[in-house]
């Protein structure tokens, strides 16, 4: 799709040359209480949860002082297990969205050291490493890299980056513990030192321990509004079961013919979420050779 | 280490025939769920969450030696009159399980899931096709092979076709919706009109055995005999093609049926529809009549062109004789004539190479064939092979068919033959189109080419600078008087090379082309001293190159050339060797179309238009 010559929505709409990973679909598994409810986000936009549903994400944000509500996307894969439903962005998709190159919410919980880290420092170092999507094409020479096989390595889950952590990508962004402290963040020291941590977890690596998994090395994008699947959807897939209730529903009077054709015209082979993040990254990389 | 599927990925309900998702695979050493796809690892306490939110299912467990990427497909027992087509036990899987009526079944991805998937669909589609009425569960079923293979014309043509009325159009949408390409959408739609209606394949013979009105009886049963053979040859390899063996067994493929024979203009129509029949016998003829159409145009399966008696009722069939112009047409669209190759049982020997200057006549992306005219005759060449095993070089630029079409060119010929002659081809070996304002340098001087000289190639106009063609040392151009610049005689090489061509002396009427090796000098000079407005009479010309040749057939192509813009003529001096005169500042700028009656209005305009007297 992305090869696809003159096509106005490609990468090449945005400025500058980036890395290939730019011409990465930004992808987000999620679930809904009915198929209905799921076609609804497909033919009307891509959005957070509604605000009566207590969500996890939402916790989240609030821990790490973000607005809350954001629709988060990962590029070029996610994780089957958020959802029944994935839908896969294109690119210039990101230019009105912020961008990290972890998993932000992880931060809370999972990624390590920073998530061991206090509070201030810990959001400190997201805010660091958060920048608005339109770089995003000069960002992603920068990480993964600019050639293809950064880009296959990217995509291989299993691989980790060949650096220790986005602070060596970005050097200036996140200064050590020590020179912060003496631009006058006092608080950074004091908590770290009240953990009883050394100076050495104090540079954030969190690309390298064992226990950290590939969304610590992560493009994630997030939106602080919904997002137009007229504009940016590519595809959509669901899981088999699903697709066969998607069918019935498309068979009903429930939608217009426009709706009908949106929702079968994007719509990826019905194999479920792992399959159809497979495909794409497959398809992509085939591209670039 | 043993890896077990423990579940897969996706939701699944007892309501619905199959189902299938990436395996969730364990492996005992561990507590980690794996996903069979991506390899991607959760810890067990995970799945179980994943099982609890409808995101994944349990199945039972069962072993799998392999570790190649897979997928679970669950089908269900519970429609007894369909189970079958869902299970598919006879494609090879990786592992399988069965609690109570319902099966379990582990592919290697993506090539047993693939097989599992065209069996399915083979299977569904001949059950379908031969029953009249469609319940709920057959559609039940389409609906779910839809979901199975969402890019699959057939099924989506079939699906059309058993739904009531009323869903129809949503259904239309749906499949154009769903399939990617115009030409699957251009199947899907041919399809359906096939499966309700009626299809239509027309063939028709002209001239030939077909000349005056009529057909003469024992040509018609020499054409029929050769169709009987031909669908025999066919033997439903094209439904093997399809992936759709199940549709008919061999003995049951219905042969051909004529509809309609017009014995004046020879012309036979055949129908798909035959009443009484089950759609599953109108989709087979339909199948057949489409491979022969294919095969009209050169697409004939390997195994079939490898067996000479197949390609022999073919031959009959397509190419009953040198003469006959044989057109055919599928439904409404206009007839096409057949441009198909008799093949040559004994060898060929590459003969001639030549370089020729000229425009494309036509492509045919479908036969990968080109026609090329030169200033001479028309060649037809192949796109896909240049004679000596490789493709020709520059021939992929005909892939988008009307860019190049009528756009001048220089191709690299090499003329073949069999020992005895009597059949010949041309393979080109390397095409390069001629592009405005971009030099083409030319490693043999080409025919029908001039320096200094404009050039109407098709309907460009081409401006020949001198140093594109260099010859030797001295360009041509240069021994030319000035005047007569726009003459020439150009050579093709002779046994393989260009010959050198030798300047004697200073050049004088009779004798500024010296004769080259191979070439009769007399033969040369004479025909210069035609070109070159001497006294010596075109038609005394003709006469004498016919009288030292004899060949009749000439004769048309040469008064044609002459009432053409360049008046070119080969001369065909004996079995190798070629030249080629060309007179090209007649027609600077302007076609002259009519004949020329007299030698006298030839040689006024000989003499009066040169290059910068454009009318």
């Amino acid at each position: 799709v992305l090869n696809r010559p003159g096509k106005p929505n490609g990468a090449q709409e945005l400025s500058g040359s980036g890395g290939q990973a730019a011409r990465l679909l930004w992808m987000q598994a999620f679930n809904r209480a009915s198929v209905l409810e799921a076609i609804r986000v497909v033919t009307n936009g891509i959005a957070p949860p509604p605000e009566s549903v207590e969500t996890k994400t939402g916790q989240t944000e609030l821990e790490l002082d973000m607005e809350t509500r954001h629709t988060y996307a990962y590029l070029g894969r996610t994780q089957e297990a958020f959802g029944a439903f994935v839908v896969m962005l294109r690119p210039p998709a990101v230019a009105t969205a912020l961008v990290s190159p972890f998993d932000t919410g992880g931060c809370v919980g999972k990624i390590q050291p920073v998530c061991r880290w206090a509070r201030e420092r810990r959001n400190a170092f997201v805010k660091a490493f958060s920048w608005s999507g339109e770089t995003f094409n000069m960002l992603s020479s920068e990480y993964p890299g600019p050639t293809e096989s950064d880009c296959a390595r990217y995509l291989n889950t299993s691989s980790r980056p060949t650096q220790t952590g986005p602070h060596e990508v970005w050097p200036k962004r996140f200064p050590p513990g020590d020179e912060m402290a003496k631009n006058g963040d006092q608080n950074i020291k004091t908590s770290a030192a009240v953990n009883g941590e050394n100076d050495e977890s104090a540079t954030p690596m969190i690309w390298q321990p064992a226990d950290n998994d590939w969304r610590c090395w992560t493009w994630e994008a997030r939106w602080s509004g919904p997002v137009s699947s007229t504009d940016h959807l590519e595809h959509w897939a669901c899981d088999s079961t699903t697709a066969q209730l998607v069918d019935k529903l498309l068979l009903s009077d429930e939608l217009s013919d426009e709706q009908v054709k949106l929702i079968s015209q994007r719509r990826y082979d019905a194999v479920g979420v792992s399959h159809a993040v497979e495909q794409y990254g497959a398809r992509v990389l085939e591209g670039l050779k | 280490v043993t890896t077990k599927v423990i579940g897969f990925e996706g939701h699944w309900s007892q309501d619905v025939a199959v189902a299938w998702g990436a395996a969730a695979t364990k492996n005992d050493a561990d507590s980690f769920v794996a996903n069979g796809l991506t390899g991607l690892k959760v810890p067990e306490a995970d799945f179980q969450r994943f099982l609890f939110e409808g995101v994944a299912t349990q199945t039972p467990k069962f072993g799998l030696e392999d570790e190649a990427a897979r997928v679970v497909v669950v089908s269900v027992r519970t429609w007894p009159r369909w189970e079958q087509l869902f299970v598919q036990s006879n494609v090879q899987c990786l592992g399988k399980a069965r609690r109570n009526n319902v099966v379990y079944r582990a592919y290697q991805y993506p090539d047993q899931f693939e097989s599992y998937i065209a069996a399915t669909i083979d299977a569904v589609v001949a059950e379908v096709l031969y029953r009249t009425d469609f319940d709920e569960t057959c559609q039940e079923v389409l609906r779910t092979l839809c979901t199975l293979k969402p890019q699959h014309p057939v099924v989506h043509a079939v699906r059309c076709f058993a739904a009531p009325a009323a869903r129809r159009a949503r259904l239309k949408t749906m499949a154009h919706a769903a399939l990617a390409t115009p030409e699957q959408r251009n199947r899907f739609d041919v399809l359906v009109q096939v499966l309700d209606g009626n299809h239509e394949y027309e063939l028709r013979y002209a001239e030939g055995i077909a000349a005056g009105r009529g057909l003469n009886v024992g040509d018609l049963v020499r054409v029929m005999s050769a169709l009987e053979r031909v669908h025999e040859g066919f033997s439903s390899s094209f439904l093997k093609r399809e992936g759709l063996e199940q549709l008919i067994r061999d003995e049951d493929a219905p042969g051909p049926q004529l509809d309609a024979f017009k014995a004046a203009s020879a012309s036979f129509k055949f129908r798909t529809r035959v009443d009484g029949e089950p759609a599953a016998m109108r989709l087979a003829r339909f199948l057949e009549l489409e491979t022969l159409e294919r095969a009209a145009h050169g697409n004939i399966d390997d195994e079939l062109r490898s067996d000479p008696a197949f390609m022999e009722n073919l031959g009959v069939l397509l190419h009953p004789s040198d003469d006959t112009v044989v057109s055919h047409r599928a439904g409404e669209d206009d007839f096409q004539s057949i441009a198909f190759e008799v093949p040559i049982e004994s060898e060929l020997v590459a003969g001639l190479a030549f370089e020729c200057v000229g425009f494309v006549q036509g492509v045919f992306s479908n036969t990968r064939r080109l026609e090329l005219r030169s200033t001479r005759r028309t060649y037809v060449v192949s796109t896909g092979e240049d004679g000596f095993g490789n493709s020709p070089v520059g021939a992929e630029v005909f892939s988008s068919q009307q860019k190049y079409l009528f756009a001048p060119m220089v191709a690299s010929l090499t003329h073949f033959h069999t020992l005895n002659g009597r059949k010949e081809r041309y393979y080109a070996q390397r095409i390069s189109m001629l592009e405005p304002e971009t030099p083409h340098y030319f490693e043999w001087a080409p025919s029908g080419l001039v320096p200094g000289a404009i050039v109407r190639i098709g309907r460009h106009a081409l401006k020949l600078s001198q140093e594109l063609l260099l010859i030797d040392e001295n360009p041509v151009a240069e021994v030319l008087p000035a005047n007569l610049h726009s003459v020439s005689a150009c050579l093709e090489q002779l046994e393989g090379r260009f010959a050198q061509l030798e300047l004697a002396a200073r050049p004088s009427a009779q004798d500024w082309l010296i004769p080259v090796r191979g070439v009769k000098p007399s033969l040369i000079s004479r025909l210069l001293a035609v070109a070159t407005n001497e006294r010596a009479p075109v038609n005394q010309w003709i006469a004498s190159y016919y009288n030292r040749f004899g060949k009749k057939p000439q004769r048309r192509t040469l008064e044609r050339t002459l009432g053409d813009s360049a008046f070119v003529q080969i001369i065909r001096t004996d079995d190798d060797a070629y030249a080629e005169l060309t007179q090209v500042g007649i027609a600077a700028r302007r076609v002259v179309l009519s004949f020329f009656e007299a030698e006298e209005e030839l040689r006024e305009r000989l003499s009066v238009h040169t290059q910068d007297d454009r009318p």
